[in-house]
């Protein structure tokens, strides 16, 4: 227990490094609040006058689109780099159980997309200049983008576990985000029970609106808590099917 | 993927489309489950031609040459592969016996038919599932390996299907449950929709059952956004129910209700009704949400409390809501007279066609005599008197001038003085001279019933005074006379009329601005309120807070009704724009700046590392 513990620092530890050791990292996090703050600036202030929580609804809803998308990048080199470098060997030769393994590659992941996340927290708190927010619409948002980066980097370290290259990796894990996002569209669509099957299945539109509404909802905690935790459990499967052979 | 496999899921995508989809429409439903089922025999006769393939060549291959042939290897995983299709295909078995139909051929009824159907509804999606996902990942194996597959391949691709697809099956439950009960924190600093302290007054204020429908489609925004509203006043008392309901599913109910659309908010007290209107679409209803703690008020005292009349008088330069005099907005009260109404109020003229010069109305709840520019007459002034010796209700608000109104305000035991009240640090800035002294601002209440919301809430409502004269309370042994606002300290009174003030004239202290006055007569009690100042309750300052509140909460002490007294709640955020000049500091600030700090300083990390990794 205490070794695979060890091993899951040590991974987790290796691949936040190689995030932080890489120019691609910082012009990542660069990339993602120049764009941040264009979204901010052109659509969440705008050219109309706005409530502050109509602004700060806003800026979570892009932070969102730009979470995920994030979540996304940073995931896609996390296994399927490994193969691609051939590096994997070293990996499925260690001495660790497949669930640490992930468990490291997961860790790695989120801890830079938290500080990445983090980063963005000057753009609300410019809103107390001329606005009026609470502080707990702020943190509640943050949870919110919390938990939704968390279920997307387990989408999308299952798609780099299943790719040889990153490209492919990028591409299926955003397909996996893409077809979450739609289910509300076909919630639309379909009749019960399936409807509200497919409505509850919606990565944004049913569980992070409330987030962005300085709502917390045990539910939506629960949802993404569930995707994580089943992504997690493919990817451990898929690894543990590779390194069988 | 083998032909088997795409034959399958596109049998299984199908009947998807033909029942989920398009339902309604009894061909296209037809059509589709034919060519769907058609997909999934072809797939299973495919199956069987592999296995029976994988049979006869090892038969052929052993005899041949002693060994087994190349499909012999595959035998195992055909095998599993074509129990898994079968089972997948079963599942739907499952599917066809909830249906309608099929329940009431099986002779189910009632709770036993609603039993069975949960039953089915939740399995059969799980064997689906397991039989699905262990296809998939088998047959995967075996494009892999065309040749020999192992038999322990292929149990691992079977089991690992098996195992996510059970994993998967568990998330249902939880979720479903966590759903269920679920609970939500409202960290909104500014709430666009919470009930207020009246509101909850009024509701723990209930004798009779009410009921308010929710007429919202599952899952709708703008019914998660009035749910909190409703749960909050749900714990206020037992006797308020609130139904949640779908117009489009609950017909009987809606068409009972009048209810034609969702986005509907009935309260319904025995056969009477009151709505609300708010849609379905968050853009479109934020505006009503804004306000809807004030809208529920309205309805809920139009279904609960019969409307009383509140009689203005007319005829000696009165403020008035159409703004007759057309001077300013400071003389025109349509704010008060529209804030009346939501009390559910009717409001009316009183002049001396209506009886002011000899007897008042026996409907009349309150009179309100808004800033009189001229002396009443001793008619009018006598039958206000009667009326107050009737236990009748008064409201006088007057005005710095040339009148003192003795008469009046004697009526209600005070002594009106003319004299502005100034101070030269609580007032607002207008025209940036020192007459800017005399719009003044104040948060000194006392704790009377028609003040003690603003007592209570003191700290952020202050009220706005546009040229106060002040009081002098007399009172008697009958009349008692409490005053309830005051001036800040340090006011004076401006005797010498030039907005400075003289230490020899003048003496600086807290004026008493604003009184209640009570006395018990024949048959009931008399209340009166006066302020020295009318612009107030004018449409130019009835915008702030606090004087609304004062407004409202003196109204309500007036009719009888102080225990509903309490804070109305509405959006207090404030609106957000930038100038020209911000912009340019913000745009480049947060688009450019701090992204370069990180990209600059990320690099230079990098940077460094390397370089300290080279050296090493």
């Amino acid at each position: 227990m205490t070794r695979a513990l060890t091993g899951v620092l040590v991974i987790a530890r290796r691949d936040l490094a190689a995030y932080l050791n890489s120019a691609w990292g910082w012009v990542m996090v660069a990339a993602v609040l120049f764009v941040n703050g264009l979204m901010f600036n052109a659509y969440a202030l705008g050219d109309r006058p706005r409530y502050s929580h109509e602004v700060l609804e806003l800026f979570f809803y892009f932070s969102s689109g730009t979470t995920m998308i994030a979540a996304v990048l940073i995931t896609m080199r996390l296994i399927a780099e490994e193969r691609q470098t051939g590096t994997d060997v070293l990996l499925e030769g260690a001495p660790l159980p497949d669930g640490a393994i992930v468990a490291g590659k997961y860790l790695s992941a989120m801890a830079f997309l938290s500080g990445l996340i983090l980063m963005s927290v000057y753009m609300p708190a410019l809103i107390f200049v001329n606005g009026k927010i609470g502080v707990s619409h702020i943190l509640a948002g943050y949870a919110g983008l919390f938990a939704l980066g968390s279920a997307v980097v387990a989408i999308g370290t299952f798609g780099s576990s299943l790719a040889r290259s990153q490209v492919v990796a990028a591409v299926l894990g955003g397909a996996l985000v893409v077809a979450l996002l739609i289910c509300w569209l076909l919630a639309r669509v379909t009749s019960p029970p399936f409807a509200g099957v497919l409505e509850y299945m919606s990565l944004f539109d049913r569980h992070f609106r409330p987030f962005m509404e300085g709502r917390i909802q045990t539910d939506g905690l629960v949802y993404y808590a569930t995707i994580t935790l089943l992504m997690l459990y493919a990817t451990t499967r898929v690894i543990s099917w590779r390194r069988w052979r | 993927m083998s032909a088997a496999a795409i034959l399958y899921l596109l049998g299984m995508g199908l009947l998807f489309l033909g029942e989920r989809l398009l339902g309604a429409d009894p061909a296209a439903r037809g059509v589709f489950a034919v060519l769907a089922l058609a997909g999934l025999a072809a797939s299973v006769a495919l199956r069987v031609r592999m296995l029976r393939a994988s049979s006869g060549s090892a038969a052929g291959d052993v005899a041949s040459s002693g060994r087994p042939g190349d499909a012999e290897g595959q035998g195992p995983g055909r095998i599993l592969a074509l129990v898994m299709t079968l089972a997948g295909i079963g599942s739907l078995a499952g599917y066809a016996f909830t249906l309608p139909g099929m329940v009431s051929f099986l002779g189910l009824e009632g709770e036993a038919a609603g039993r069975w159907v949960v039953v089915l509804s939740a399995l059969w999606p799980i064997v689906w599932l397991c039989a699905g996902l262990s296809l998939l990942l088998i047959d995967w194996v075996q494009m892999q390996m065309p040749v020999v597959t192992q038999p322990r391949r292929v149990v691992q691709a079977a089991s690992t299907g098996l195992c996510l697809a059970l994993a998967i099956s568990l998330a249902f439950p939880v979720n479903f449950l966590a759903s269920r009960h679920s609970r939500g924190f409202d960290l909104r600093g500014i709430r666009t929709t919470a009930a207020g302290e009246a509101t909850r007054a009024m509701v723990e204020a209930l004798s009779e059952p009410l009921e308010v429908y929710l007429f919202f489609p599952p899952a709708n925004d703008v019914r998660r956004e009035i749910d909190p509203y409703f749960e909050d006043l749900g714990r206020a008392s037992e006797l308020l129910r609130v139904v949640h309901a779908d117009q489009a599913a609950a017909l009987d109910l809606a068409e009972k209700l009048r209810v034609s659309s969702n986005g509907t908010v009935v309260l319904a007290r025995g056969d009477e009704t009151e709505r609300i209107n708010l849609g379905t679409d968050l853009d479109g209803a934020r505006r009503n949400l804004r306000k809807f703690d004030e809208l529920f008020q309205r309805r809920f005292l139009e279904l609960t409390r019969a409307a009383r009349k509140v009689y203005f008088t007319v005829g000696h330069e009165e403020m008035h809501w159409s703004g007759i005099d057309d001077e300013t907005r400071a003389r025109r009260i349509s704010g008060a007279k529209r804030v009346l109404e939501q009390l559910n109020f009717e409001v009316a003229e009183l002049g001396v066609a209506e009886g002011l010069g000899r007897e008042l109305p026996g409907d009349a709840a309150a009179v309100v005599v808004a800033g009189p520019r001229e002396q009443l007459l001793p008619e009018a002034v006598a039958a206000l008197e009667q009326y107050a010796e009737d236990g009748g209700r008064i409201l006088l608000l007057l005005e710095p001038g040339e009148e003192e109104h003795e008469h009046l305000a004697g009526l209600l035991g005070v002594r009106f003085h003319s004299d502005l009240v100034l101070n030269d640090r609580h007032f607002l800035r207008r025209s940036r001279t020192n007459a800017d002294r005399s719009l003044i601002v104040t948060d000194r209440f006392s704790s009377h019933p028609s003040v003690s919301t603003l007592s209570r809430h003191s700290s952020r409502l202050a009220l706005i005074l546009d040229g106060t004269g002040w009081l002098e309370t007399e009172g008697g042994e009958e009349l008692r006379v409490s005053a309830t606002v005051r001036s800040m300290p340090r006011s004076w009174a401006d005797v010498l009329a030039n907005y400075d003030f003289d230490a020899e004239s003048e003496e600086r202290k807290t004026w008493d601005l604003g009184a209640a006055v009570e006395r018990e007569v024949e048959g009931g009690t008399f209340r009166g309120a006066v302020l020295a100042n009318a612009s107030a309750i004018s449409d130019l300052y009835l915008g702030n807070q606090a004087n609304v509140q004062w407004f409202v909460d003196t109204m309500r002490w007036l009719t009888d009704d102080e225990s509903l007294s309490g804070l109305v709640e509405s959006e207090e955020d404030v609106r957000i724009q930038h100038t020209r000049d911000q912009d340019v500091a913000w745009f480049y600030g947060t688009i450019f700046g701090v992204p370069l700090i990180v990209l600059v300083g990320g690099l230079f990390y990098v940077q460094r590392r390397r370089r300290r990794s080279a050296t090493c």
